[in-house]
């Protein structure tokens, strides 16, 4: 980083505390009546709690779990099922027109189906989590295969690479950029369907106790439970965008 | 021809097949039903016009709240991609905000805003906020620079500049934005409506289910699938209309 | 030939397409060493010693992204000699390059063919590198494809850009070719 750009990015984190501030005084001054609106001196202090004394942690390692093993279960089996569609021109043909009609379903919708398959139990939002979060991926890869430069399919035949070596060495690192780009909206849409499967099942995690807060006037805890989640958001773009960095640095040149 | 057949032979063997397999079997089930008798309580549920109202109630928060998020997000979004500095300030704020899963404000808003419409716009609101502001300040930046020194030369004022040189100029990956959230819109709309909200497509989708009728389940859960193709679909080709197929680009946000 | 083997390498004219983005100069080599079952132990040897003959010593660690057009080339053939093929196809492999370039790698092409027992087949449309490259020039007639002209190049090896260009033989055989792509375009 050069040195304007440490500076600006201070002045920019000061913006945001002062923005912190405003609400402090907004929720001091009652301007918005405290059983909407705690201050963040509240919601902190409610933070803190349920960690040390309360059962925040658990709650959300609840969440954790159920967004990462739908999203990983979904991984493994989009960028499975989406090399099997995208190497082959027939297999695409057949069904990549399908796909594309179900792509803009709100996949919400399928709760109530795996509600009326499951019952309220795990095994619903594992369902439901890793069908949405499935699509993404499968379509990303599909693309990514589709999209592999031919030369390279003439480089591996006159190499006689076997059929696996090329989906290893040729199509995946070729398709890794649009499979990164999926995967990380994938987790966007794990991360919602993952509260909302909890909110509808009263599955144990951050989505039912931010619900139960909500209910009971806590406005305090509702708004840890939000941070919470904002920062579970937060983190998994990092993580997305520093294994892209990792894998992707090749195109530096390019970029 | 040919390639309009081979799209619609899987779907069409499968649903055939489900069909044979479901009559064979006699089946009586609380998750499946086969695709005539989904076909018939859909017809009924056009017929006794509950679709209708439910669909209504939908389409109206989902665009009360893409038009609303949207004019925030494009707003903003013509801010910062004008004035580079604040962009700078504004950008932990907005990295701080965006990342908050829009669901998660679904119990801030139920609480001060209670059931109904409201709240459902609000939540659809800040959904549509993010995705028009990001492509709405790139589209912004990257302006042919020329156009904004013709802009400077004429001494056009500041509110002139945006609405005769910064908007033409940016509008059709505005309307990408747009469409983007459109579809954010409808999902978001639909996902409140099956947690908690008890109106529209989500909440009849809802009822049908704890009714036991899987027909009419799986009915609105096709019906709310052609909703979201035929919005994708109708936007796609109002982009190839006004823009040419110059703006059909791929967008990923 | 109907189908490709693996004792035959391509070089292809468009290099950029031709090379895996997202590995290194070393990592594009070490491919067709994986592929002909070279062990991993003896790999990075091998690699070192195919870069150096191609002039690319120092550039194991880059990407084709931070190498220039030619780099790239060499880059390719590289890749092709590490396959340790009976016979070399080029493909108009220097057709995108600029001038000068073109001449130093047609000069390493030279000493790479003098310093082994490869084969080279070199297409291309510019008839002084074929003349300067070549043993044997043939030149083709479409509709049906057949071979329209066959000469024997006679000039000193080893070959230079300036001398060899300035032989009265250079010059005639020059003439010669030229004459027959004017009657075959006719």
């Amino acid at each position: 980083m050069t040195r304007p750009v440490i500076y600006w990015r201070i002045v920019s984190f000061v913006v945001a505390a002062a923005f912190v501030g405003l609400w402090q005084l907004i929720a001091n001054l009652k301007l918005v009546s405290p059983v909407f609106l705690p201050g963040p001196d509240r919601a902190w202090a409610s933070l803190v709690r349920g960690f040390t004394a309360g059962d925040l942690a658990s709650k959300l390692l609840g969440t954790l779990e159920h967004m990462v093993y739908g999203w990983f279960l979904a991984s493994v089996a989009g960028i499975a099922l989406g090399a099997l569609i995208g190497s082959s021109r027939t297999a695409r043909s057949y069904v990549a027109p399908s796909l594309e009609f179900l792509r803009p379903l709100p996949v919400s919708a399928i709760i109530p189906v795996a509600i009326a398959m499951f019952g309220l139990t795990q095994t619903m939002a594992l369902f439901v989590i890793s069908f949405g979060a499935i699509w993404p991926m499968l379509l990303a890869t599909i693309h990514g295969f589709a999209a592999v430069e031919p030369r390279l399919y003439e480089v591996a035949r006159s190499l006689q690479m076997s059929r696996l070596a090329v989906i290893f060495k040729i199509a995946l690192p070729s398709a890794a950029p649009d499979i990164l780009a999926g995967m990380r909206l994938s987790l966007t849409v794990a991360l919602i369907l993952s509260v909302v499967c909890e909110i509808l099942a009263g599955l144990d995690g951050l989505g039912h106790s931010v619900l139960l807060s909500a209910r009971a006037f806590r406005s305090a805890d509702l708004f840890a439970g939000v941070i919470l989640l904002g920062v579970i958001g937060y983190l998994t773009s990092l993580m997305m965008s520093f294994a892209e960095a990792r894998l992707l640095g090749y195109r530096r040149g390019v970029l | 021809m040919a390639d309009r057949g081979k799209a619609l032979a899987l779907p069409v063997t499968l649903l055939l097949v489900f069909e044979i397999w479901a009559r064979s079997a006699h089946l009586h089930s609380d998750s499946l039903a086969p695709p005539s008798a989904v076909l018939a309580a859909l017809w009924s549920a056009f017929a006794d016009g509950a679709i209708l109202t439910a669909t209504r109630d939908t389409l109206m928060s989902a665009f009360a709240g893409l038009f609303l998020g949207g004019s925030i997000g494009l707003a903003l979004g013509i801010l910062l991609g004008l004035l580079q500095p604040v962009d700078r300030l504004m950008e932990v704020t907005i990295e701080a905000i965006r990342p908050i899963p829009s669901i998660a404000l679904l119990p801030i808003a139920l609480i001060a805003l209670g059931f109904g419409y409201r709240m459902e716009i609000a939540i659809v609101s800040f959904a549509c906020i993010w995705p028009v502001l990001i492509l709405a300040r790139a589209a912004v930046r990257e302006i042919e620079p020329r156009l904004m020194e013709v802009a400077r030369a004429l001494k056009l004022s500041p509110a002139d500049r945006v609405r005769k040189i910064v908007i033409p100029a940016a509008l059709p990956r505005i309307f990408v934005a747009f469409r983007l959230a459109a579809g954010i819109a409808l999902i978001v709309a639909v996902t409140v409506e099956i947690a908690i909200n008890p109106i529209g497509l989500g909440a009849a989708i809802m009822a049908a289910q704890q009714g036991l009728q899987a027909d009419l389940m799986l009915a609105y859960l096709i019906w709310i699938g052609l909703i979201g193709f035929g919005l994708n679909a109708g936007l796609n080709l109002m982009q190839g209309r006004l823009f040419g197929r110059a703006a059909l680009v791929r967008d990923r946000t | 030939m109907l189908s490709p083997r693996r004792d035959i390498a391509i070089v292809f004219q468009d290099y950029g397409k031709a090379l895996l983005p997202w590995r290194t100069a070393a990592g594009n080599v070490s491919l067709a060493l994986e592929a002909t079952g070279v062990p991993g132990a003896i790999r990075a040897g091998r690699i070192d010693a195919l870069l150096k003959k191609v002039g690319l010593p120092n550039h194991a660690n880059k990407y084709p992204a931070e190498m220039s057009g030619g780099m790239q080339q060499r880059l390719q053939i590289a890749r092709c000699l590490a396959q340790d093929p009976k016979a070399l196809l080029m493909d108009e492999p220097f057709g995108a390059l600029d001038a000068m370039t073109r001449q130093g790698l047609q000069d390493e092409v030279l000493s790479l063919v003098a310093a082994s027992t490869t084969t080279v087949i070199f297409v291309t449309h510019d008839l002084e590198e074929a003349i300067y490259l070549g043993d044997r020039v043939i030149g083709l007639l479409p509709n049906p494809g057949r071979i329209g002209i066959d000469l024997a190049i006679d000039l000193p090896r080893p070959r230079d850009q300036l001398t060899t260009r300035e032989n009265p033989e250079f010059l005639r055989l020059r003439r010669e070719l030229f004459d027959f792509i004017k009657a075959s375009e006719a």
